[in-house]
């Protein structure tokens, strides 16, 4: 099988080495997780992934093509991104966010009003209610599902994700990750997520990359590797974690030395 | 689908409203009596002798009392009542609507006194076609040097019908002119002109003030000065220049005390000969190129040849000649040095 | 979103009040009727038509135009810039142009068609002067565009001081004074058609692209990842807005704070930044220069005050007004 995404050789510095030759490959329909301890680089990976820093070494292949060879709106409607600051002007409302994400699709000369699908984006996230709500003025929470109804909007095959549940809470980070699954599984799509809880990580990812100071230094199979294994792999990174699974749900949790 | 409907509505609504501005009219043309260059090299035509006029500034204001058809103006300059001769000379001047100045004309304004003819300075000569676009003729005169000035006054008297007029002053100019340049003498009296703002400017020999020096039978200090507007000179130039005579001019901002107290200037010889002299002021600008400007030179004159020239003459000569031009008697006190 | 409609309505029903006023004022007296006849055709008085189409008319809607360039300007430049302070004399084109001004004055070029050329000439090369330095410090942040602009403003106000400074105070320097200070009182019928045509191409083309300014205001990394050019956009759009602006600027002068204060008007109106955000910007700030063009026309009787200091005057109120509103909001 040929990979959707495939990153060879990436590096990024600023000041100092914050990307250290990290090469990965996604396929369809599966999510990859990324997992490290705060600042290895995680974040920065993405961003560059997407194309935010120019002058960095190593190259982006999507469906085989050189994503960096495409223009700017070739490449939005290939790879999505969601964020974690968004720091804007007042007077845009959640349902002018979300239209965004429809710009890959239009030209100069033609526009279409999206209302109809931004509302019922909208309302597969229960958000409808906060649709001409002024978006700097909701919740971080709220936020982040208006940026996800966007993304679900830009419709792209990959999907780059930085730690999309960490300003919700329970019930939301559910419906997230069920979004997740249901974009990657029932859509067919492609997903690298940011985390840095390997709880969550364990529930919801088919693999999981994990990250320190700069570099890949391990990969996680979950559903080919036992439970020792995947705690001696983790102990680097993680050295207080014991894995484990429930033999009646066959749902992973951890616990703690 | 709202956006785009909303601009294209506007650009509609726009493009109507211009629709209506095509249809303007034009003005028709008439055949002509009158015909003019005037001194921004424009050709002006006039239907008949301009029986309304509008004045733009006071130096064509001035023009008009001179040529006697002061009465005619309908519209005049801006702050007209700083002008004390309007005073004397024709009270019913300070009553006109003012519709300009050197940094603005009033075009609506003007256009509503329906004038025959509009007199404007060269400055303002970008008005001149919005106001000929309207109809009206306008004549753009630029009296910097004597000569100009009786050009001036000969196109103001041919659009007005009162050649005659223009030719009996630019007579009595010649005459005055022949008078002053008889006299003889070996060594011309050096002279300092001060500016309207500040003693320490003097004007350079391209400027009328120093034709008026010269034509008066002086010489100008600052001749060699280059230039071609108010040249600022320094204490020291001013020192070494010395001249014989200091004259200020009538519309200065400071006095002939002012000199003398001037500590700086205590060695002048002209202020230890108490040669220092300020044209007259309450009556007109004589040191400027106006139609009454030839008073200034044959003032000058009789200071610098008193024994040719006696100061009692030259009031005489004054009063005459406003009795003659401008038609009203000046107060002989307003004769001062 | 009836709501919305009606705001519109409101609007623009105001701004033609507005007009209509603006035509009854001047110092060519003309009543309604007198105008009622004129637009109609059925005018016999000469010379009130020629008033009317070749001074009063243009002039107002040289006011409609010039306001609806510099409030949809400002609006553009507070969006790209993510700064609510931001306004169309930020990359220098109204110091720019008034230094081509100066520069027309002195030379003793002065005549209208000099002028005119010479500040839209160099109210554009303000603007590349900006661009270039930017790309000289490789930075392509939307703070460096700003202090880039403040720099060329600044060299450009210079050098209208040394030009101020060496002109002839009676004439000359009256003349830069006054244009400097923003006014309609020259406008023709001919200025106002140059202008109209010069602006509807940027205008038109900024208005269409409304979605992509928005999405600039939310940084160049969040609009890239949307599918957005910032870097080639922006200077697109800069270069259009100048165009615009250095147009009118060309024509009227400098007429302040009206691309500063319009769009905040504006938001506080509508308060929403898309749709038809710029566009009521625009409407705003030609209610501006309009209502400021009357008062300038009939505070003192025969004369006219340069339109800047209405609109200055005018504008604060509706400034402090809008600062008490952040209280603390401020960044």
């Amino acid at each position: 099988m040929k990979p959707i995404l495939e990153v060879k050789n990436m590096s990024i510095c600023y000041e100092r080495i914050v990307v250290d030759d990290v090469s990965l490959s996604l396929y369809q329909s599966e999510v990859v997780g990324l997992l490290g301890r705060n600042g290895c680089g995680k974040s920065t990976l993405l961003k560059g992934i997407m194309g935010g820093f120019p002058k960095c070494e190593g190259q982006v292949y999507v469906y085989e093509k050189d994503y960096f060879a495409m223009n700017t709106k070739t490449r939005a409607q290939y790879l999505s991104m969601l964020t974690q600051r968004f720091d804007i002007m007042e007077g845009i409302d959640a349902a002018d966010m979300i239209e965004f994400g429809s710009y890959v699709y239009s030209s100069l000369w033609s526009y279409h009003s999206h209302q109809e699908k931004v509302y019922e984006i909208a309302n597969a996230f229960h958000i409808q209610h906060l649709l001409h709500h002024e978006y700097t003025k909701l919740s971080e929470g709220q936020k982040q599902l208006v940026q996800l109804a966007r993304l679900t909007m830009q419709n792209t095959p990959v999907l780059l994700l930085d730690e999309p549940d960490s300003a919700l809470d329970f019930d939301n980070r559910h419906m997230i990750f069920q979004w997740i699954q249901e974009m990657i599984k029932h859509h067919q799509k492609t997903g690298l997520i940011v985390l840095h809880d390997p709880v969550v990580a364990f529930m919801y990812c088919d693999r999981i990359l994990l990250m320190e100071q700069g570099r890949i230094i391990n990969e996680i199979q979950p559903q080919k590797e036992t439970c020792d294994e995947i705690t001696l792999k983790m102990q680097s990174l993680y050295p207080h974690l014991i894995v484990k699974k429930d033999i009646e749900t066959n749902q992973y949790y951890c616990l703690t030395k | 689908m709202g956006h785009k409907r909303k601009i294209l509505s506007l650009f509609v609504v726009v493009t109507m409203m211009f629709s209506l501005i095509a249809c303007t009219p034009k003005t028709s043309t008439q055949s002509t009596q009158i015909e003019l260059t005037d001194q921004a090299k424009r050709l002006v035509t006039l239907k008949q002798p301009a029986q309304k006029i509008v004045s733009c500034y006071y130096i064509t204001t001035y023009a008009t009392l001179s040529l006697g058809i002061s009465d005619r103006l309908v519209g005049i300059e801006k702050k007209a009542e700083s002008r004390p001769i309007y005073q004397m000379a024709n009270q019913k001047l300070l009553n006109l609507k003012q519709v300009g100045s050197l940094k603005e004309l009033n075009i609506e304004a003007i256009a509503e006194l329906k004038p025959d003819l509009v007199l404007m300075p060269l400055k303002l000569k970008e008005k001149a076609q919005i106001l000929t676009d309207l109809g009206i003729p306008v004549l753009v005169v630029n009296p910097e040097t004597h000569e100009q000035l009786v050009e001036m006054l000969s196109l103001i008297g041919k659009a007005c019908g009162v050649e005659d007029k223009a030719k009996q002053l630019s007579e009595y100019y010649q005459t005055q002119i022949d008078k002053m340049s008889k006299v003889k003498t070996n060594s011309f009296k050096t002279i300092y002109m001060g500016a309207n703002s500040s003693y320490l400017e003097t004007a350079p020999a391209s400027m009328y003030q120093s034709t008026l020096i010269e034509m008066a039978g002086g010489m100008n200090v600052a001749k060699d000065l280059k230039g071609d507007y108010w040249t600022k000179v320094s204490y020291e130039t001013l020192l070494k220049m010395n001249p014989d005579m200091f004259i200020i001019p009538t519309g200065a901002s400071y006095t002939i005390q002012d000199i003398f107290n001037d500590p700086q200037l205590k060695t002048l010889k002209a202020v230890q000969t108490q040669s220092v002299y300020q044209m007259p002021q309450g009556i007109e600008e004589w040191d400027s190129p106006i139609p009454s400007g030839i008073l200034g030179t044959m003032w000058l004159h009789s200071l610098l040849y008193p024994e040719n020239y006696s100061f009692d003459t030259f009031e005489k000569d004054v009063k005459d000649f406003y009795q003659t031009f401008y038609g009203f008697d000046i107060d002989q006190s307003l004769m001062t040095k | 979103m009836k709501k919305k409609h009606l705001k519109w309505i409101y609007i623009v029903l105001f701004l033609l009040i507005v007009c209509c006023g603006s035509l009854l004022i001047g110092s060519y007296h003309l009543s309604l009727d007198e105008i009622l006849l004129l637009i109609s055709g059925q005018s016999t008085d000469v010379m009130a038509q020629q008033v009317f189409y070749t001074l009063r008319m243009p002039r107002v809607l040289m006011g409609l135009l010039a306001g609806m360039a510099l409030g949809v300007a400002g609006a553009v430049y507070q969006m790209i810039f993510s700064n609510p302070l931001a306004s169309p004399d930020l990359t220098g084109v109204a110091s720019g142009a008034s230094l081509g001004a100066a520069l027309a004055i002195v030379i003793g070029a002065g005549s209208a068609f000099e002028m005119i050329i010479g500040s839209f000439v160099m109210g554009l090369l303000a603007l590349l002067f900006v661009i270039l330095l930017v790309k000289m410090t490789g930075s392509q942040h939307a703070t460096t565009y700003i202090l880039a602009g403040i720099i060329i403003s600044a060299l450009a106000d210079a050098s209208i001081m040394i030009f101020k400074y060496i002109s002839d105070p009676l004439g000359e320097l009256a003349a830069i004074e006054f244009w400097i200070m923003g006014s309609l009182s020259a406008i023709t019928l001919n200025h106002m058609l140059i202008t109209f045509f010069s602006m509807m191409i940027p205008l038109v083309l900024l208005l269409l692209c409304h979605r992509q300014i928005v999405m600039l205001s939310l940084g160049d990394d969040n609009a890239r990842y949307l599918g957005l050019n910032a870097q080639t956009f922006r200077i697109a759009v800069l270069l259009l807005t100048t165009w615009m602006v250095a147009t009118i600027v060309a024509m009227t002068g400098v007429i302040s704070f009206v691309g500063l204060i319009a769009p905040h008007i504006a938001y506080l109106i509508l308060k929403k930044r898309t749709g038809s955000f710029l566009l009521i910007s625009g409407c705003i700030g030609s209610l501006i220069i309009l209502v400021g063009d009357m008062l300038a026309r009939s505070l003192i009787p025969g004369a006219e005050l340069p339109l800047s200091i209405l609109t200055i005057f005018f504008s604060t109120p509706v400034f402090i007004f809008w600062m008490m509103k952040q209280r603390g909001r401020i960044q």
